[in-house]
């Protein structure tokens, strides 16, 4: 190397020997910079297409129910028999939390009970694969209006035993709120709002490729929130008696712990069978 | 350099350095969120600012891993190495977005504190596919900020080079941490091979460079060997040495740079006070020995910083006889005067 070649940091002007490499250093971090994040945009899994209107309020009326978890069931209209179509929006509260805690305050502000009652809602809508949420946004003030009304008769069914295989997630990020709202990513949130009440659902996916959606709670009936935590976000297998709650179905687990985790790699192989026996 | 700081100034060399960094900067994120809205348009604004800003950090850790090396292989990247801590200051600050929007998205408006919910929300400590890959991320996050925080060169006088200096080598640790961050984490959801393939081309290319450094600087080093101790040891031919210019030796573990200027020779320690930069690398720029790396500055006779500074390295006696250079390894307590050689015609 010449011996006038020589840098200090200080000086003005880098000697011209030293330019070549430097050039070429910065022009190899452009195209890295460019080709990286194309292909990094490219190479990522598709988002689905749920949706959370944030930012836009929508007004819904309906009856409140309480079981399986706190919903909000609209007529939708009348079967061929004549029957009431219900639709039941899972409401949702604030943040990483149930709706239970906002819906208690206001029966205690008003002093009466809220179940079975008609409510006017307002909330922002969370949407994805036929199933509808309500985030209560703005906390007590989200319930407008209470009026009583006559009881709706509600259409349980029993369905039996069944293993399922899927894996935990929350509604509230898996129907549109964080993209992904399942898989590992997202295990930490999903245990945050399981945790703060928002009712665990299990997305169970056939060997037909066909998804289901169960809202898990005990074998009672009972909130088992705590219990599943250690199983969010993984794939598992599940058995339990499963109960169509109008157009909700719920699986009620024995015994969280009896849960079996899959390993990983069958979640990418091959979709979930969602009945028949364990062996 | 303890008075006043005076290599760190800003100049027109440094400031189009971070010019050039910012651009680079912001072509990655315009071209990220494009082409993110060109092709997953579906994904969330939390999502495309979370990842946006991860990979950029990820890519740019490589860059500044990759510098240290290259300037090892060859000198005249040095120019990339002298404002290397802008680039690590502001790769910190980016990731520093990630982990925050990471945090507020995954963990805030929840039941616990945000930042025990990072640790406590996954408790799979004891599984290997399933560990809390957001707790490797934040410990990242933490070297990468202590590293930021102390970067400026009053923590390198407060806490002694050496500290520094190993504090510093943990930039590694963090880059281990960071790999395991994205496996168990982005690579382990997706499973796409593509991003495989990424890392492993990150890694072999921060680790071959290091490897190609290491291999070049041991086959440089020159270990002549003395005949009995504390004597003089024959290094070179005068006219090896170029004018203003070293021969660097390591002679009984003593790293040894032996100047060559205005027709005489000093002998120096080889390692520079400032980050152990190599001085016989460096020039004789206005009579002191220049350190390459940052320009801190020695006088060839007694290895003493000019004044105001107060910077010192040993120094070793060597003579000249029938135009051989010979050293005597014995060092002399830190910025002592010895005499230079003169080379007689
Ligand atoms: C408290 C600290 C941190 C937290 C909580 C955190 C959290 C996360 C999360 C949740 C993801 C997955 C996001 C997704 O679904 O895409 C992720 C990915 C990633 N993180 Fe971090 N992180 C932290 C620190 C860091 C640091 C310091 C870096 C350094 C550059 C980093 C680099 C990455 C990269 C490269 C990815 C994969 C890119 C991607 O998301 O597509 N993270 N991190
Ligand atoms: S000036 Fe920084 S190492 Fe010598």
């Amino acid at each position: 190397m010449p011996n006038n070649n020589f840098y200090i940091g200080y000086m003005e002007k880098m000697p011209a020997s030293f330019r070549k490499p430097v050039r070429l250093f910065v022009l190899a971090a452009a195209i890295l910079f460019s080709i990286g994040s194309f292909l990094i945009v490219r190479s990522q899994q598709a988002f689905s297409t749920a949706t959370f209107e944030l930012g836009q309020l929508t007004t819904v009326e309906g009856i409140l129910r309480m079981e399986p978890a706190p919903m909000l069931q609209l007529e939708t209209g009348k079967d061929s028999k004549g029957r009431p179509i219900l639709q039941s929006i899972l409401l949702i509260g604030f943040g990483k939390h149930g709706a239970e805690a906002t819906l208690e305050k206001v029966e205690a502000q008003r002093k009466l009970k809220l179940d079975g009652k008609k409510l006017k809602l307002e909330g922002t809508l969370i949407y994805h694969d036929g199933k509808t949420l309500l985030e209560l946004t703005q906390k007590e003030k989200s319930i407008l209006d209470v009026l009583d009304v006559a009881p709706l008769n509600r259409q349980l069914t029993e369905l039996g035993q069944i293993s399922l295989r899927g894996e935990i997630a929350d509604p509230k990020c898996y129907f549109g709120v964080m993209k992904p709202g399942e898989g590992k990513t997202h295990r930490s949130c999903a245990a945050r709002c399981i945790a703060g009440g928002i009712p665990p659902i299990l997305k169970a996916v056939s060997n037909d490729g066909q998804v289901q959606y169960f809202i898990i709670e005990g074998e009672d009936g009972e909130p088992i929130n705590e219990q599943v935590l250690p199983i969010v976000g993984e794939p598992v297998q599940l058995t339990g008696s499963v109960v169509l709650y109008d157009d909700w179905l719920v699986l009620r687990l024995k015994d969280a712990n009896s849960a079996q985790r899959l390993s990983a790699r069958f979640m990418l192989e091959a979709p979930m069978c969602n009945s028949g026996k364990l062996n | 350099m303890s008075v006043n700081y005076a290599p760190i100034l800003w100049n027109r060399q440094k400031k189009r350095y971070d010019r050039i960094m910012l651009g680079l900067i912001t072509l990655y994120l315009i071209l990220f969120a494009a082409f993110q809205l060109l092709f997953r348009p579906e994904i969330s604004p939390e999502t495309l600012i979370i990842r946006a800003t991860a990979t950029l950090a990820f890519l740019m850790l490589h860059l500044i891993l990759m510098i240290g090396p290259l300037c090892r292989l060859d000198r005249r990247f040095l120019p990339l190495l002298y404002n290397r801590r802008h680039l690590g200051v502001t790769m910190f600050l980016i990731a520093l977005v990630h982990a925050a929007f990471s945090i507020i998205q995954f963990h805030a408006l929840g039941d616990v504190n945000p930042l025990v919910s990072v640790f406590t929300s996954n408790i799979n400590y004891q599984s290997i596919s399933q560990f809390p890959f957001q707790v490797l991320g934040f410990f990242a996050l933490l070297i990468l900020f202590l590293m930021a925080a102390t970067s400026h060169d009053f923590w390198l006088d407060n806490l002694s080079p050496r500290i520094w200096k190993s504090l510093h080598m943990m930039v590694y640790f963090a880059y281990a941490l960071l790999v395991m961050h994205v496996l168990l984490g982005v690579l382990q959801q997706e499973g796409y091979p593509a991003g495989f393939i990424f890392l492993g081309i990150g890694m072999v290319a921060v680790s071959s460079l290091h490897l190609a450094a290491a291999i070049k600087g041991k086959r440089q080093e020159e270990r002549p060997e003395g005949t009995t101790a504390d004597t003089f040891v024959p290094v070179c031919r005068v006219d090896e040495i170029l004018e203003n210019r070293a021969k660097v030796v390591i002679i009984r573990q003593e790293n040894i740079a032996i100047f060559k200027y205005d027709g005489k020779l000093s002998a120096i320690n080889n390692v520079c006070k400032h980050q152990n930069g190599p001085l016989g690398e460096g020039k004789i720029v206005d009579g002191c020995i220049t350190c390459p790396w940052h320009g801190y500055q020695y006088l060839p006779e007694n290895g003493q910083s000019p004044p105001p500074f107060t910077e010192k390295v040993a120094t070793y006696d060597v003579k000249v006889m029938d135009g051989k250079v010979y050293v005597n390894p014995k060092p002399y307590p830190e910025g002592t005067t010895r005499p230079a050689a003169v080379i007689g015609v």
